[in-house]
């Protein structure tokens, strides 16, 4: 099915268009800036030519930041899914309680990240941290380690932060690639006498690779990008000893530097590494279908030499044994054993957030106190009415809900129809067009914000529900177009087939017989984009912030409780909970499609 | 140049044969790795080393032409006007936005047809906000900053003297007044202020048998040696990002030393290389700190364990016993001068925080008459209660005066020190500081090298 250009274009276009005005056209604008020389008040004062990279090529902390931003992102990416890969084959099992493990798993992931960040610092102080009390209860340390602001702890500590935070969003993507594995593969298998580490290295890994490549892309952006981390645990420690580049590069245009062109140099060099990583990468596991690349080979021979290591130590012997084990004592533990690993999981991701609920019930001295109690001593119930004093919470929840609905249906009306075109048609631009999709994903907000209040104050749409709603809902189009595009070409042609010759056009087809059929996935991008929306932060601030006509959202309206002097940490948490708890929920009601609707087909 | 450098080079010899290892080791362009130990620190303390020093405080002060900006400045324009204006502030308590939407709506009820639309800000965040709102020039009619010589320098922003009605105007407490100038004219509005005072635990000291608080850095390192014996933090020492610069600043001025000497940024002089020394041996070398000062951040880190009775002494400042009230502290403490060293007479670090107005065609008559609204004594003094600072005008002083949270620290405001924060290159000085000043703590890290970061950051623009 080959079309002319002219006929594609009204297929994507919208998505076109909204990249360039919302996206492109601020990065532009980023560049143009870092090749400016502005002052420290903001103020341009022309042309600077390459001046801005040579000072950032000339920072004495440039060789640190970049070293830290590769460990950062090879630790967290590596560990999650290592980890990740271990709780899919948990939670891919059949045992009581399972439903509440993947639940558990769901609040960090639906949390905006800004909040977790903020209750993982509150565990992480030094005197009255949660986390030193626990550990010396352990009887692990003696002494209260300042985990966050140690300059020899404070980097290990957000990059464990920034594992836990990773993790569940990279489960449930090997999950849904788990669930989408034929179960007689196994049975034959089985036949053909594989024990369990042949069956994972020879049946499950090999299948499981398409879930583990988009994981791997997904997650990789997701780290490099994840601000707000290391910003809200370490941002305000002097030294560089935790920054990588996205939190170096706000140091270096609004803290340390004030220096926004030389910040902008940053940005722009930042998006090029990623764009390359990202591509290479893409190519690397594309070509790897024809012929065996680069990653391919090396990837089996990671897992050959694995798998040699592990028959070699276990024996014959051992292997016996364990086959006695798995036939005559794991059936019978299996009902307790799983369970119990099941409810130490859950117990473990929800632990921040039990935390926040017993902290936002304890007053303003408790939360300080030495060494940190475990359950608030007096119960502050006022805490959780007070707080709608302190915010106004029914306008801040209702622009939220406004603008995060709006926004999910802006990106769905503009992006399905671009993926059905793109997975069922091959024209010219095709790739240009999702490659272009893909960098849009890899720009973060926080880069761009200058260039997009600039167009919104061109378009007169400061402080207006439509300007945020377009700037939110072109944020999420890659990642919508992504998993729809994958969903759509996972659908047999034969389907449509039968309808096309029924006299249906595209676009019917696409309405009345492919949207029920990948309903999980549209399930799945409608709520990842929801709770996007919901929890964005920096954009709001700039350009939707007008609380005389109350025009705010619910992030930047519960920043106000930081205050110049002292953070109200039990009112914070109250609210942060409040502006949870419809996300949990709303996630929890499509658990069971959002499963299926992660099985993004592969990278086509 | 070549000739000069060398003269420096040589009197630093010089000095280095006359002191010892403290400020030479750290101030010799070889020397890396700087080992303060107990003698060296000790010497800081013993007035020894007092003979080195370059540049003395004092006379110094504000070098500021100060001059009553002539009134034509003001002239209105002919452009039209606008009665819509927009107010950005930062968020200096919960309460802060919930402040300025009620003095708008009471602004408005006054005067029909004006209208202020007010924009809170956490302090995180407003630094990046108002660069962006500079870079796009969407500038706000009214801004609530802590700084504003560099816009003023930029010729963005309208004088003040002659938005405010004379009452007003002259009003402000001199030295805060004096304190809101660039090159002549009046660009800043003070509106808040705070002071800073030694606080002292009063149970911990009787405790321990310290009958009178240390009036010198001897006599507190001495007490702070006790006090940390009875298992108690000695002294707290934020050098975190948070407001370091105070907290530095404190020392600096209490051992003689200044951001700038004769006009001159001085950021790494040796008597501020002394000071930093003394505070890396408060930390690594007499160890009566709190762990990872360089680190801590000044509320959260070193206000609440001495609200919490776990401290002997820190900087406190005049808006701390709010704070401690709202806590529900019973900490029983003193207040009492900054101990200082080299025989420096006592002063203490004032803040202020001002309001500016930028240049928007027309704005001038509607800024004006909501500036005037915001100045009225009762508007002004509800907005100092709700927020705990001090006022930075006569009439509100003389409110406050009788009220217990304000009275100690009124009397300290005529020898308030303030930040140079007159000079447009003090902001990235100050941003270079909070940024860098804590990792000097780390043991053996070179302290000098550290100062000069800061004094590049001050005496190099963006343009290299």
């Amino acid at each position: 099915m080959r079309h002319h250009t002219w006929r594609s274009l009204a297929w994507i276009s919208p998505s076109v268009l909204l990249i360039i005005a919302v996206i492109t056209l601020p990065a532009l604008r980023m560049v143009w800036t870092s090749l400016q020389l502005t002052d420290e008040t903001g103020v341009s004062h022309g042309f600077a030519g390459l001046a801005n990279y040579e000072r950032l090529l000339a920072e004495p902390a440039l060789v640190n930041v970049l070293s830290n931003t590769v460990v950062w992102v090879l630790l967290v990416v590596g560990v999650s899914i290592v980890v990740a890969l271990g709780l899919a084959q948990l939670l891919n099992k059949r045992f009581f309680g399972r439903r509440l493990v993947r639940w558990a798993l769901i609040v960090p992931w639906a949390t905006s990240l800004v909040m977790t960040s903020t209750v993982w610092r509150y565990m992480l102080e030094g005197g009255n941290g949660i986390v030193n009390r626990f550990l010396m209860d352990l009887g692990v340390i003696s002494a209260p380690i300042g985990w966050y602001q140690d300059p020899r702890y404070a980097f290990w500590s957000v990059v464990a932060v920034g594992i836990v935070v990773t993790i569940p969003f990279t489960t449930y993507v090997l999950l849904a690639g788990l669930q989408a594995i034929d179960q007689q593969v196994y049975e034959a298998g089985k036949l053909d006498g594989a024990g369990p580490w042949k069956t994972y290295r020879y049946i499950t890994l090999p299948l499981l690779r398409p879930a583990l490549v988009i994981a791997t892309i997904l997650v990789t952006i997701y780290v490099f990008n994840s601000f707000p981390v290391i910003w809200v645990i370490t941002g305000s420690n002097p030294g560089n000893f935790s920054d990588i580049t996205l939190t170096w590069a706000y140091k270096i245009a609004f803290q340390q530097q004030l220096n926004t062109g030389e910040g902008a140099a940053l940005s722009v060099f930042n998006v090029l590494i990623l764009i390359v990583v990202v591509l290479l990468y893409l190519r690397a596991v594309n070509g790897d279908r024809e012929r065996k690349s680069w990653l391919g080979r090396t990837w089996t021979a990671l897992t050959e030499r694995l798998g040699e290591r592990w028959s070699r130590s276990a024996g014959p012997a051992p292997v016996k044994v364990s086959g006695r084990v798995r036939r005559k004592v794991w059936p019978r533990v299996r009902p307790v054993a799983l369970p119990l690993v099941g409810l130490v999981v859950a117990a473990f991701f929800l632990a921040p957030y039990a935390v926040m609920f017993l902290s936002s019930f304890k007053d303003g001295a408790e939360l300080y106190a030495v060494p940190a109690t475990y359950l608030p001593q007096h119960w502050e119930w006022s805490n959780w009415a007070n707080v709608w004093d302190v915010l106004p919470l029914t306008m801040l929840l209702r622009n939220s809900l406004i603008i995060a609905a709006a926004s999910t249906a802006l990106v769905l009306v503009i992006a399905v129809p671009a993926a059905y075109y793109t997975a069922r048609n091959r024209f010219t631009g095709r790739t240009g067009f999702l490659n272009l999709v893909l960098i849009t994903q890899v720009l973060a907000p926080v880069a761009l914000v200058v260039g997009i209040y600039q167009e919104v104050i061109y378009v007169d749409g400061v402080n207006q529900y439509w300007a945020i709603v377009v700037v939110n809902a072109a944020f999420n189009l890659a990642f919508v177009t992504w998993i729809m595009n994958g969903q759509f070409a996972g659908v047999d042609v034969a389907i449509e087939e039968a309808a096309m010759m029924e006299g249906l056009g595209p676009m019917r087809r696409m309405l009345r017989i492919m949207l029920p059929v990948v309903r999980p996935g549209l399930v799945t991008a409608l709520v990842f984009t929801f709770i996007q929306v919901w929890n964005e932060f920096v954009i709001s601030l700039t350009v939707f912030n007008d609380p005389t006509h109350d025009r705010v959202t619910l992030p930047v309206g519960i920043q106000q409780l930081v205050g110049l002097n002292q953070t109200n940490y039990q009112y914070l948490f109250v609210a942060s909970l409040i502006a949870t708890v419809p996300v949990v929920v709303l996630f929890i009601t499509i658990e069971r499609h959002l499963v299926g609707g992660l099985t993004a087909g592969s990278v086509k | 140049m070549e000739v000069r450098r060398r003269a420096q080079l040589f009197s630093l010899l010089s000095v280095c044969t006359v002191l010892t290892a403290t400020s030479c080791a750290a101030g010799g362009p070889s020397a890396s790795g700087t080992t303060l130990d107990q003698t060296s620190c000790d010497k800081i303390t013993s007035g020894t080393a007092a003979g080195a020093s370059p540049n003395r405080p004092g006379g110094g002060g504000q070098s500021l032409n100060v001059q009553q900006a002539s009134l034509e400045t003001g002239l209105p324009r002919t452009t039209t006007s606008s009665k819509t204006i927009s107010f950005v502030g930062g968020a200096y308590t919960g309460t802060t936005e919930a402040y300025w939407k009620d003095l708008a709506g009471k602004f408005e009820a006054a005067n029909p047809g004006y209208k202020v639309n007010i924009r809170i800000i956490d302090w995180n965040n407003i630094d990046q906000q108002v660069s962006t709102m500079i870079q796009t020039k969407q500038y706000p009619d009214i801004l609530n900053q802590n700084k504003f010589s560099g816009w003023a320098a930029n010729g963005l922003l309208q004088p003040v003297d002659s938005l405010v009605t004379p009452t007003v105007g002259n009003d402000f407490i001199p030295s805060f007044k004096k304190n809101s100038y660039y090159q002549g004219s009046q660009y800043g509005l003070p509106l808040i202020a705070s002071t800073r005072a030694l606080f002292y635990n009063k149970d911990i000291f009787a405790k321990v048998g310290i009958d009178k608080p240390p009036a010198t850095w001897a006599e507190l390192v001495a007490s702070a040696k006790k006090i940390k014996e009875a298992g108690y933090t000695g002294y707290g020492l934020p050098l975190g990002g948070e407001e370091n610069q105070g907290e530095w600043s404190l020392w600096m001025w209490s051992n003689g030393g200044d951001w700038k000497s004769n006009d001159q940024w001085s950021v790494n002089s040796e008597r501020n290389v002394q000071s930093l020394n003394f505070l890396s041996c408060l930390a690594n070398v007499y160890k009566v700190t709190q762990a990872n000062p360089g680190q801590t951040n000044r509320t959260d880190g070193v206000f609440r364990p001495f609200a919490n009775g776990q401290t002997g002494m820190i900087m406190g400042a005049s808006f701390a016993p709010s704070l401690f009230k709202q806590w529900n502290s019973t900490v029983n403490y003193g207040i009492a001068p900054i101990p200082v060293n080299n025989g420096t007479e006592p002063f203490t670090l004032g803040v202020q925080d001002y309001l500016v107005s930028f240049k928007n065609p027309g704005n001038t008559e509607a800024v004006s008459k909501f500036l005037n609204f915001f100045y009225q004594t009762d508007n002004y003094v509800r907005f100092l209660t709700s927020q705990g600072f001090l006022p930075t005008t006569q009439t509100a002083s003389t409110a406050l005066k009788d009220d217990p949270d304000f009275a100690p620290y009124l009397d300290l405001l005529p020898i308030a020190k303030f930040y140079p924060s007159t000079d447009p290159a003090f902001p990235k000085a100050q941003g270079t500081l909070e940024a860098q000043l804590g990792t000097a703590l780390t043991p053996g890290t070179d302290t000098k090298s550290v100062l000069d970061q800061i004094q590049t950051a001050a005496t190099q623009g963006n343009g290299g």
